[in-house]
């Protein structure tokens, strides 16, 4: 088998990392963001994983698996960005706004800041997966994948996370 | 009652992250900054390695003249400065081309600046004319040191900068102001329009002191691995690491660390490294801060490499264990001498390479006790790691990054314990560890670092049966038996004997079959058989080159290499190896 040609090696990648920005460059900046609280470092995490997406695209080649690696790698790079940092999500240095958005104005500013409070008192693997199946919608399997755990893991992490939010917020009242 | 209210909370939940989510707009310049590094990193793939070439020809004419030594931090304006310590007897701040001669970063060359001066008419890579960008993009990007992001102070002239990098060190308490710590003086030259670093120097040099210093070797001379490297003492209680690095990617070549330092003592560390082909690179030496465990300090310089090792083994060739030391090995198996020194602690049980190094565990009684590491060429070995009293290290790993995991096995009156042990991680002088207080379960063969440098996995054995695990080397916790490693493997087909990782992260598993022994590729959703031997043994050693070519030893000391769709060869003048690796 002759070696793939690098040309269109790169022009394959160029072509499916402008399809990937295009569907799905902004649910992982907020992904990032729900993860870091931190709106500036998300979005360079992102990017960081669009790029190594790019460097990866011939073992990657089709775009659901490149998709998997780079949910995977803005959960890993997220990880390791807080643990650089030291510091907790209630810590972080430049905190997303807190304004109410207009299109859920059914949830009000103070509900949002408890649950999203109560959330980040998690522990990590808890919090990842709260925040993979209740925000990105993914399944019990594509959990796993993106954390590298078992499906079994992911649903004891999600049952013990809900159980902890909600005595969380309960002893709010 | 429960699950009415885990519904409410779930929702809950769903409405309070969909709101939150909502409020993050990212900028609309994405795909501009993305596409950016995309075309900066394929720029230096197709145009800044070839010339390299043609620049270590100049670096070649250089040594064979004699050799360069240059004044520390020297530039194009600076004075002609002859290193004291230096191998050099003539010394000049650029060569023949006006290019700094201690220059490596974001080129080494007039050949490569000049390739960039043309792109950079067209608006390519703009940054480069920037001195305090090309610092900053040298610490992070180069050195991964990311939180030394601050520029605290600049000092440019026309042809010369002193750009000071600080560390936002976490606050002590919520609330508080975070403090920043200088942490190096990144070192620039112009040439053209382009800012060159010539090297780095501490940002905590005092009035009593100078900080962290690199006395030997001088800046720019030349050296061959194992490199010493020594600078005097300062503080107290202090520890340096020293690395030596390519000068402009981001591959580390080889590095050490130096004893407790201070309180009067003077520093040295002796760091063994596969030389870069473009025949130089960087010393760094970093110490950590006493304030919160970060990077404190950072200095390096450029070092040119004299030659390539000619001990390494040939194109295609491999090192085994014979006879209790280092062999070199042709591609068909023939062998080509011992490693130089690999018997110098006594009997060599198992060895592996790693950025340019050989890790081999060895010892003088029946267990080995403690983990080396020397220059592939040979030379004397550094120790990198040592069992506790009555274990001996029964597998090991290391991960390109020079990061160590080990399995210790109790031997003697702790016979039936052991431990998996990630250096690099936690607390105390071994790091973490996951205690196997009765074995089984026991960790069989080698744990084994995934690429993030943060997983391992592993085969642990529970008596006749066993699962492939796969630990998190921060989480301190014991994975499930039904962590799977390897997709789709079951255990009941095969039990392994030996696992690997292959240069591109793809773990292999070499099992035996019953009848057979079969080396199996971890990927997709389940493994894909790599080299079947007809021989029911029982694997001892795997690698796995990066075109994917399989190297397998089994207990007998038996060795086959093959690839995926070819035939086994048996490699039968390669007798009594029972460890492997290309």
């Amino acid at each position: 088998m002759n070696p793939p040609d690098r040309s269109d090696a790169f022009a394959g990648a160029d072509e499916a990392i402008v399809t990937l920005y295009t569907a799905h460059y902004r649910s992982l900046v907020r992904l990032a963001a729900l993860l870091l609280h931190d709106t500036a470092s998300a979005e360079d995490i992102v990017q960081d994983a669009f790029v190594a997406t790019h460097k990866s695209w011939r073992r990657l080649r089709d775009p659901e698996n490149a998709l998997a690696y780079l949910r995977q790698s803005v959960v890993n790079r997220s990880r390791s960005r807080l643990r650089h940092l030291k510091v907790e999500d209630r810590k972080a240095p430049r905190p997303m706004p807190d304004a109410p958005s207009a299109e859920y104005g059914a949830i009000s500013a103070v509900e949002r800041t408890a649950v999203m409070t109560a959330l980040r008192e998690l522990p990590r693997r808890q919090r990842e997966v709260l925040v993979l199946r209740y925000y990105s919608d993914l399944s019990e399997a594509q959990i796993a994948d993106a954390l590298a755990i078992s499906n079994g893991a992911v649903k004891s992490h999600a049952s013990r996370g809900i159980a902890a939010l909600r005595e969380s917020l309960e002893s709010q009242r | 009652m429960s699950d009415d209210r885990d519904h409410l909370i779930e929702q809950r939940l769903r409405d309070a992250l969909s709101a939150t989510a909502d409020n993050v707009q990212p900028g609309g310049d994405g795909l501009m900054r993305i596409q950016q590094r995309i075309g900066e990193r394929r720029s230096q793939q197709r145009w800044l390695r070839p010339v390299l070439v043609a620049g270590s020809v100049v670096v070649v004419a250089a040594i064979a003249v004699g050799g360069v030594a240059i004044a520390r931090h020297g530039g194009n304006n600076g004075s002609v400065g002859v290193g004291d310590k230096g191998p050099s007897t003539t010394a000049k701040p650029v060569s023949d081309d006006g290019f700094p001669t201690q220059g490596f970063f974001p080129f080494a060359t007039a050949t490569e600046e000049s390739a960039w001066e043309q792109q950079f008419a067209n608006g390519h890579s703009p940054w480069i004319s920037d001195p305090t960008a090309v610092a900053t993009s040298w610490v992070q990007n180069y050195l991964k040191q990311s939180d030394v992001s601050d520029v605290s102070n600049q000092a440019i002239t026309a042809t010369t900068a002193d750009v000071t990098l600080s560390r936002k060190i976490p606050s002590a308490s919520h609330g508080t102001t975070s403090a920043y710590s200088p942490v190096t003086v990144v070192h620039l030259v112009k040439f053209n329009n382009a800012w060159i670093v010539t090297g780095a120097s501490s940002a905590q040099a005092t009035s009593s002191h100078g900080g962290l210093t690199i006395s030997s070797p001088a800046p720019g001379s030349t050296g061959n691995s194992p490199l010493t490297v020594d600078g005097p003492g300062y503080g107290a209680d202090e520890r340096a690491t020293i690395e030596v690095r390519d000068a402009e990617t981001p591959t580390l070549l080889g590095q050490a660390s130096t004893g407790m330092f201070g309180n009067g003592n003077s520093w040295s560390a002796t760091v063994p490294f596969q030389p870069s082909d473009d025949g130089f690179g960087v010393i760094v030496a970093t110490v950590p801060s006493a304030a919160d465990g970060g990077v404190g300090e950072i200095v390096a310089q450029k070092v040119v490499f004299t030659q390539a090792s000619p001990a390494a083994v040939t194109a295609g060739g491999f090192y085994g264990v014979q006879g209790g030391v280092i062999e070199r090995f042709s591609a068909g198996g023939t062998p080509q001498g011992p490693v130089t020194g690999s018997d110098s602690h006594g009997t060599v049980a198992e060895v592996h390479d790693s950025a340019g190094s050989l890790y081999f565990t060895a010892g003088t009684s029946r267990c080995p006790s403690a983990l080396y590491s020397m220059a592939i060429g040979g030379g004397s070995a550094t120790t990198v790691a040592a069992a506790d009293a009555g274990y001996a290290i029964t597998g090991f790993d290391v991960s390109p990054a020079g990061r160590l995991v080990y399995f210790e096995s109790g031997c003697g009156p702790q016979a039936g314990k052991g431990k998996l042990v990630f250096p690099a991680f936690g607390h105390g002088p071994q790091g973490r560890a996951i205690d196997f207080p009765s074995l089984p379960p026991v960790v069989g063969g080698d744990p084994v670092w995934e690429p993030d440098g943060v997983h391992v996995d592993a085969f642990v054995r529970t008596g006749m049966q066993g699962y492939l695990a796969r630990y998190d080397a921060t989480s301190g916790t014991d994975p499930q038996p039904s962590t799977n490693a390897c997709p789709g493997y079951d255990v009941n087909n095969g039990m392994p004997g030996a696992i690997t990782t292959a240069p591109d992260g793809t773990l292999y598993i070499a099992v035996q079959t019953g009848t057979s022994m079969q080396v199996l590729r971890c990927a997709g959703n389940r493994p894909t058989v790599e080299l079947s031997v007809s021989k029911n043994g029982t694997p001892s050693s795997v690698s796995v080159d990066p075109s994917g070519k399989v190297l397998l030893a089994d207990v007998d000391g038996e060795v086959w290499s093959g690839k995926a769709g070819g035939l086994e060869t048996a490699l039968t003048s390669a007798s009594g190896v029972t460890s492997v690796t290309w």
